[in-house]
């Protein structure tokens, strides 16, 4: 993953803390639920969040463009196009 | 880009290059739409004569790929009588398959008749559309209300530094049938 489009990092920077402290402490929180394990638990959050989900539209969208380019086009429905 | 003219004719020129190579190469079907509609919207600004306004419009939109789509609109704005306009690229974010509801990350050309509503500029915006009728995957033809959409749009103005908002219902007037016809 982009350090970019990181979710983590972006909130360490927004608590003006070192991405190590943030998730040290993320790892030590999830690690006191029982039944969670912390390491899969934090690749989850990592995978479903918007940042995620936007880092792979785009990266998505980049390899569309070269069919485009090439006159090959794969059209969908999509309601905000509406919008 | 200094000239919004000059902008202007570049994204046209950029989206005629691409329908034209698209049309030598490929079969265009299922890819164009066109729908009317009617948006609530706001503007802002502290030196804004047009805070909010109902506008009545139309808007185009061509699929590219899975994640690319082209998309215009030309609206009239009732209450101030002015003419505004949008055009650019957009991305959907969310799953591309779903014809139902989605969000689509943009970056358009906006300009306007009405001075307080310019510079004409370029800016990111967000856009959701929900479709709360889906058509009914039965073979038969699709109902009237299949063709509302709902949304919502928000942009930012990356010269004016200003925002704006939108709530919208569309109707869909047209749309390129996969079996090539219109």
């Amino acid at each position: 993953m982009s350090k970019f489009f990181d979710p983590v990092k972006i909130v360490a920077d927004a608590a003006g803390l070192p991405l190590d402290v943030i998730l040290d402490a993320l790892h030590k929180g999830l690690a006191q639920v029982p039944g969670v394990d912390p390491d899969a638990a934090i690749a989850k959050i990592m995978a479903n969040l918007p940042a995620t989900a936007l880092l792979e539209a785009g990266q998505a969208a980049l390899a569309e463009l070269g069919d485009i380019s090439h006159g090959h086009l794969n059209p969908r429905q999509h309601a905000s196009d509406d919008i | 880009m200094k000239s919004p003219i000059s902008a202007l004719l570049a994204g046209v020129l950029l989206i005629a290059v691409v329908f034209a190579t698209a049309h030598a190469q490929s079969d265009l079907s299922g890819v164009m739409k066109a729908s009317v509609g009617v948006n609530g919207v706001w503007f802002d600004g502290p030196d804004n004569h047009v805070p909010r306004d109902i506008e009545i419009g139309g808007t185009a939109a061509a699929s590219l790929s899975p994640h690319i789509s082209a998309v215009g609109a030309l609206y009239y704005g009732f209450d101030k009588s002015y003419i505004r306009w949008v055009v650019g690229p957009r991305i959907t974010a969310t799953d591309v398959n779903d014809p139902n509801f989605s969000v689509g990350l943009g970056l358009s050309y906006r300009g306007a008749s009405e001075a307080t509503l310019r510079p004409n500029e370029w800016g990111p915006d967000a856009t959701v559309g929900w479709k709360p009728w889906p058509a009914a995957n039965n073979g038969m033809p699709p109902s009237r209300m299949s063709k509302v959409t709902l949304g919502g749009q928000g942009w930012y103005g990356l010269d004016s530094k200003r925002i704006g908002a939108l709530l919208a219902v569309r109707y869909n007037v047209w749309k390129q049938s996969r079996g090539g016809g219109m």
